[in-house]
């Protein structure tokens, strides 16, 4: 508090000081006959020198950070095979934008400089030039076609690979305020999902004819003791109207719930496509040289799925799947080696603000041989494999519906 | 050389003698007798008509510079907590505590409020700041000055346009002080994450009044924009025609086309959000499983929401710039003592950027899923643009060729907005590309893009328009020398600030994280090199302040034509008349940029409402 006291009274003091200088400085001036807004020709030419100069600074900044910071250290090579296109697109691009950069601020500064205020001069009444105007039009125009023209190519090679009968489908998942990765398993089919599905033990909302089960008997459950609460009035106004709303919800859901019941036992969908598939929370394990097909979704609120060494990038958004299909072709431990770090990780960012722990929301990515990719998969335990324990957990049998 | 030295030579040449003849030609003596088109001075004024609920121009214009200065002050200090955080994440900063309370327990921030923190600043700079706080005062200066108008078409409905602005104000600081925090979406507040108060505590109440003071503020825009319109097609004075406003006036005039053609569309987004939010509609909203909960909202689009908010969006960012473009060039050709050059292709480029920046919103939706075809076509679109825009900053680098160049401060914004804008434009070609877009979009590159093209570029010439009209605003002179402090260290540390951010952008740091010297620990030492660049620019703003305030009181008193400029606005007398000239209006016999002809006169400029000499007319036989 006193801190602030004095702080306060530091500032006043500063300003109360600056006006009686400043009321000291004009009318001094004043009293050697100048007009206050007059700028004296030392002055001028001190601006002109500055803005010179701040040429050199602008440009050595420039230098600097470009000798410190433009390297493999801080943007490694892509790591993907359309990634390398782009990275030289992006250089083709840093040349013309570098020497548009280098021409026009000299042009201007030196301009600025040498055509300082000389009263021995006067400037030449200089309005337009067509031809001149013609020539700076035509010549960005066909520097932007150019660049047009090979940005589309690009960008048609990154949003319509090859089709490759090869490509992992993958499924990338994000809630606030994390990840989950789902591999397609041995069908390379990922198996339908529901926001209606979801629970705590099914975070993606997954269907199979356990799942439903599951679900049902939790979401029936919920609305029983919700539609008790409610009935029992015992709720100040804003809870009633709370439970109130949630017992809508829960109605909807299960009615939506009933629905893929239906469509199980009637034999209309099998919902087995997801029986094979692997959940993984904690790193995200990749084969080198394959495609991988990314098919992305979110819970919540808008995420965005940002693996930045292979130059992939796609929002996650709630109620649509989008896709993103890449190439990885350096595996982690290459990586390490060329950037000569050990600790080198490819990592997975979320890249649309989220809420409060957005910037936590990572998950580290590994590229390795497509036998280590192997191994590693096997080892991991199936989404039935995954519900059946929950279903024997919560005393329910499993495989409920086995009667089509 | 150096026989000048003590010569104070600029001063003869900025000295009023010459346009004191000027002045008298005009004096009211002369035109007494004209009291027919006279207006308004008459009728007594009290101290609320005259500067709370005024309806002239001049004073609506200073009301808005000035609720625009104290917005963009708020606007800073949130940028200088949340650059605390950025340059000593985690550090316990008590300063933080003092301003901010419960929201910097033990002196850090809390990672909820560093996001409503970077949402108000970042509405409050565009918004308040730079829409309202510099086409408001511009436009409703110059308008009516430079066109010979004794007010605007309806003085009227500028007030009420003040007063929206101002409501719209409050609303965003009372937001600030709501008990679970102001928005916290993120300026562009994509739903779902503002549509659901159970996402984020900023999604609740702090939302609401978000939603409603951009909604005042849209009915602000119209309503100024509508007044401008009219105001520029109407009121012009006689022999103004279109082709002899000065390029303020144009940037104005095509700035407020721009803002109601766009404005509405997001007045349209908002209101399906808050529909959205109260009513159970799903425009925005489909399959959300939110704090244990599955929605009954399906079939809305997210995305739908983006569409609507960019095509307003990306014209907003002309409505910005635009305005300070047109004062940059009046200032550069004043200063520079030249005419603009390329009068005419300045005027096209501006209307060919006008018109592009309306096919062009997609290029903030590379990544959400969009068709790549559209993504080729706004590819194209977008690159379209750096033409005119390279057109422009030729033009005004040729402007200063073989000038006659005085550094007012004035002039030193002006040519700083020049380099910023070529600065910023050129990342814009990069950004453009969806190919290259998609691995930098919504990294540090694009933070830089647009702060230094954008918001640095317009803030400079929303100080360029400050310092070379104040004399206009308030009759008095700003002090010079305080001038170049805030200009040089503003420039320092402005590109301090920004330039730095390119290169973490292309390494791949995310914006609008809390934190991120975990994963990209190699840019600590930039981080907080950006913050102390942030500090020592925010603090030299209080320079500007000072000087400002102190100005308007105790500055030296303005001459009639400090800069000895062409346009109509120095005609009018220093002391302000409700009406603008006691006389008759003055008639307009030439364009604005007469500077420096090669006439053998010994002044350098030609007031716009002088008539021709029989030389002039004998050379241009068609007027
Ligand atoms: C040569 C001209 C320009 C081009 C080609 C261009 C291109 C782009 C592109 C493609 C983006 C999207 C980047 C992304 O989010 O991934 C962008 C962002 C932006 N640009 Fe530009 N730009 C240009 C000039 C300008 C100007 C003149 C302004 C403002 C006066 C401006 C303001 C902005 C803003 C505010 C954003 C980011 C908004 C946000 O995400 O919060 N740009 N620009
Ligand atoms: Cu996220
Ligand atoms: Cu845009």
């Amino acid at each position: 508090m006193l801190l602030n006291l004095i702080l306060l009274a530091v500032v006043l003091l500063a300003i109360i000081t600056s006006a009686r200088l400043l009321m000291v400085f004009q009318f001094a001036a004043e009293l050697r006959g100048k007009k206050a807004h007059e700028i004296s020709e030392s002055e001028n030419n001190m601006n002109a020198l500055l803005t010179l100069l701040s040429l050199v600074g602008l440009f050595s900044m420039f230098f600097y950070l470009t000798a410190v910071y433009y390297n493999e250290k801080y943007i490694p090579g892509a790591a993907s095979e359309h990634g390398v296109e782009v990275d030289s697109l992006l250089n083709l691009n840093f040349y013309v934008i570098t020497l548009a950069f280098f021409i026009t601020q000299i042009l201007l500064m030196w301009f600025a400089y040498k055509y300082r205020y000389n009263k021995n001069r006067r400037a030449t009444h200089y309005a337009h030039n067509n031809k001149l105007e013609m020539i700076w039009t035509v010549i960005p125009a066909i520097v932007m076609a150019v660049l047009v023209l090979k940005g589309l190519i690009v960008w048609n090679h990154t949003t319509n690979p090859d089709p490759d009968k090869n490509t992992l489908n993958l499924e990338l998942y994000a809630r606030q305020f994390d990840w989950t990765a789902r591999y397609s398993g041995k069908d390379n089919a990922l198996g339908k999902a529901s926001y209606t599905m979801i629970n705590e033990g099914n975070i993606l909302g997954l269907i199979s004819s356990d799942a439903i089960q599951e679900q049902l008997s939790i979401v029936r459950g919920d609305s029983l003791v919700t539609d008790s609460t409610v009935t029992l009035g015992f709720l100040p106004a804003e809870k009633l109207d709370q439970e109130k709303t949630r017992l809508r919800r829960l109605i909807h859901q299960i009615r939506t719930v009933a629905e893929f019941e239906y469509q199980f036992k009637s034999g209309t969908e099998s919902y087995a496509a997801s029986h094979d598939d692997v959940l993984v929370r904690d790193t995200i394990v990749l084969p080198v040289n394959r495609p991988v097909k990314l098919h992305m979704r979110a819970q919540d609120v808008i995420h965005s799925a940002y693996l930045p060494h292979f130059r992939v990038h796609m929002y996650c958004v709630p109620g649509s799947e989008t896709y993103f299909a890449f190439k990885p072709i350096t595996t982690t431990k290459e990586m390490k080696q060329k950037l000569n770090d050990p600790e080198f990780e490819y990592r997975l960012y979320c890249n649309n603000i989220c809420g409060a722990t957005h910037f936590n929301m990572m998950l580290p990515v590994r590229v390795v041989s497509e036998k280590e990719y192997a191994a590693w998969l096997a080892a991991k335990k199936t989404f039935d494999d995954e519900t059946k324990t929950r279903l024997a957990k919560m005393g329910l049998k499993t495989n409920f519906a086995n009667n089509h | 050389m150096s026989e000048h030295t003590n010569n104070p030579a600029v001063e003869g040449h900025l000295g009023h003698e010459v346009h004191e003849s000027h002045a008298v030609h005009h004096g009211h003596d002369d035109h007494a007798h004209h009291g027919h088109d006279d207006h308004g001075h008459h009728h007594k004024e009290t101290f609320i008509t005259k500067y709370i609920f005024s309806q002239d121009h001049k004073m609506i214009a200073k009301q808005f510079l000035i609720t625009g200065m104290f917005m963009g002050l708020v606007g800073m200090m949130l940028s200088i907590f949340f650059r605390l955080q950025l340059g000593w994440p985690g550090q316990s900063m008590p300063i933080l505590e003092t301003f901010l309370g419960k929201w910097a327990p033990d002196g850090v921030l809390d990672p909820n409020f560093y996001l409503a923190a970077v949402t108000i600043h970042g509405t409050i700079l565009v918004f308040m700041v730079l829409t309202a706080g510099l086409s408001g005062t511009f436009s409703n200066l110059l308008i009516p000055l430079q066109l010979g108008a004794r007010d605007m078409a309806s003085p009227f409905l500028n007030m009420l346009s003040y007063w929206f602005f101002f409501l719209s104000s409050l609303l965003m600081m009372v937001s600030l002080f709501v008990e679970t925090g102001p928005a916290s979406a993120g300026w562009t507040i994509y739903p779902p994450l503002s549509a659901l108060p159970e996402a984020s505590p900023g999604s609740g109440l702090g939302m609401t009044l978000w939603l409603f003071s951009i909604i005042a503020f849209i009915v602000s825009v119209l309503m100024g924009g509508l007044n401008y319109i009219t105001t520029v097609m109407n009121l012009r004075t006689k022999g103004m025609s279109m082709t002899r406003m000065p390029l303020t006036v144009w940037a104005f005039l095509i700035t407020a086309t721009l803002g109601l053609l766009s404005f509405p569309v997001l007045l349209g987004a908002g209101l399906l959000l808050l529909f959205d939010r109260s009513m159970g509609t799903s425009f925005y909203l489909s399959d959300i499983y939110v704090s244990g909960q599955a929605l009954e909202q399906t079939g809305g689009s997210p995305v739908l929401y983006q569409h609507l908010f960019w095509f307003l969006g990306h014209p907003e960012v002309y409505i910005i710039l635009l305005p300070s473009l047109g004062i940059t060039s009046e200032v550069l050709a004043v200063n520079a003592r030249k005419p603009i050059f390329g009068y005419r292709a300045m005027i096209g480029s501006m209307l060919a950027i006008a018109f592009l920046s309306f096919i062009v919103w997609g290029h903030h939706m590379y990544v959400t899923g969009m068709d790549p075809l559209l993504g080729s076509v706004f590819t194209f679109t977008t690159l379209l643009i750096a033409i005119p825009s390279a057109i422009k900053a030729f033009n005004y680098i040729t402007t200063l060729w073989k000038g006659n160049i005085v550094f007012t401060p004035a002039m030193l914004f002006a040519i700083g907005v020049v380099s910023l804008f070529i600065t910023g434009g050129l990342t814009g070609i990069i950004l453009a590309d969806s190919a290259l877009d998609v691995n930098l979009h919504h990294t540090y590159f694009v933070v830089a893009h647009f702060h230094i093209v954008m918001g640095v570029a317009s803030m400079f010439g929303t100080f360029a328009g400050v310092y070379h009209w104040f004399p206009k605003m308030f009759g008095r002179m700003m002090n010079k020398k305080l001038g170049y402090l805030h200009f040089w260290v503003t420039l320092i540390s402005a590109y301090g600030v920004f330039f730095p951010m390119h290169y973490m952008g292309l390494a791949g740091v995310p914006r609008r994280y809390y934190q991120n010297f975990e994963f990209f620990s190699g840019f600590s030492d930039l981080n907080m090199v950006i913050s102390i660049f942030a500090i020592v620019g925010g603090l030299v703003q209080l320079v500007f302040v000072f000087n400002f305030f102190y100005s308007i009181f105790k500055g030296p008193k303005a001459p009639q034509n400090p800069w000895n400029s062409s346009t109509l606005e120095w005609t009018t007398p220093v002391k302000h008349l409700h009406g603008n000239w006691p006389g008759e209006i003055p008639t307009v016999h030439r364009w604005p940029y007469d500077y420096s002809l090669p006439n053998g006169e010994e002044r350098d400029f030609i007031p716009q409402d002088e008539p021709l000499s029989e030389k002039e007319k004998q050379a241009e036989p068609a007027h």
